[in-house]
């Protein structure tokens, strides 16, 4: 584990990320964006289920339009969320708040493909089970926005 | 007075004073910032990609807009409130920062873009409701929001950077 965090740590792009001021805002202000994308494709889709905008269209050809958004914002946060880790690996790998994140994250990750966009997407699923769904989704996604807040907080 | 002494004396108030010393408002205020960030931007965003005809492209253009704004302005409530007291701790140091300067620039960009919109091409929206190709104005006005709507958020980001906190 100390060697692969070292890696982390020395490589290249690493180095680079540390060379300069700018380059770990910018890389920051993409995982934004993704999360703006993964959030907000995944909160439309919630109040949609709840009930709350756009009653005239389906559950799935509302969830099966976002979709491709969320995967989208998922993709920019794939790549810039390991950049940013790696910057400051040592750092990261004994923060709590992250090591927190990292779990919420996969257990939202693994809910939102397994589970609940499986259920957005089937014109069976009963309303009632598919909101139950949406709160749940809703909850873990809130709680992994929290967590990343709070590494930078607790970071200092 | 001039706009940087009465930026010098909102920080100076009562309200500014108590909230650089109070341990927890920045942060608090931080947060809630991000999250009125998340469903103001969250939802502005799919407004725009339908109006370029991704994303929510089945439904009708006006129903997206109408069901979506009123959350955009939800959060951008949030923002504002929370922005505006995130202001008074710093507004003398903000006053001279070039990113404060360019996120209020695009704020007000991404005002005039809407405006324009509501009083041209959505006037004509009955036309065009369902299509998935729109007027090219509206892909314009689409393509401008997400870019402004980035440019705020990453000036924004960049502010905590840049401030010089010697001074």
């Amino acid at each position: 584990m100390t060697g692969f965090l070292q890696w982390c740590h020395d490589n290249a792009l690493s180095e680079f990320m540390r060379s300069a001021k700018w380059p770990y805002p910018t890389v920051e202000i993409f995982h934004i964006a993704g999360l703006i994308l993964v959030f907000g494709s995944i909160l439309v889709l919630n109040l949609r289920i709840f009930g709350r905008i756009l009653r005239q269209e389906p559950v799935p050809e509302v969830a099966a339009g976002l979709s491709p958004l969320t995967v989208t914002g998922i993709a920019a946060q794939a790549v810039s969320g390991p950049v940013l880790f790696m910057t400051s690996a040592m750092k990261f790998s004994e923060s709590t708040p992250f090591k927190l994140k990292l779990l919420l994250l996969l257990v939202a990750l693994t809910y939102h493909f397994g589970v609940h966009r499986r259920f957005a997407l089937d014109p069976e699923t009963p309303a009632q089970i598919l909101r139950v769904s949406a709160a749940a989704s809703m909850l873990l996604w809130i709680g992994v926005v929290l967590a990343g807040f709070a590494i930078e907080l607790l970071a200092g | 007075m001039s706009l940087f002494e009465l930026a010098k004396a909102v920080e100076a108030s009562h309200l500014g004073t108590a909230m650089r010393e109070s341990t927890y408002a920045f942060a608090v205020l931080n947060l809630v910032h991000l999250l009125g960030l998340l469903v103001a931007a969250g939802t502005i965003v799919f407004w725009d990609l339908r109006l370029l005809g991704i994303g929510l492209h089945r439904a009708p253009v006006s129903q997206v807009g109408k069901s979506l704004l009123p959350w955009t302005w939800g959060g951008f409530a949030v923002m504002f409130v929370s922005g505006s007291l995130l202001v008074t701790i710093e507004a003398g140091r903000l006053y001279s920062n070039l990113f404060f300067r360019m996120k209020v620039a695009a704020l007000l960009l991404a005002g005039l873009n809407v405006l324009i919109f509501h009083l041209t091409i959505y006037r004509k929206v009955d036309e065009w409701d369902r299509a998935t190709t729109t007027p090219l104005q509206a892909r314009i006005a689409g393509v401008l929001s997400i870019a402004l709507w980035f440019c705020i958020m990453a000036a924004g980001r960049a502010i905590g950077y840049t401030l010089d906190y010697a001074a």
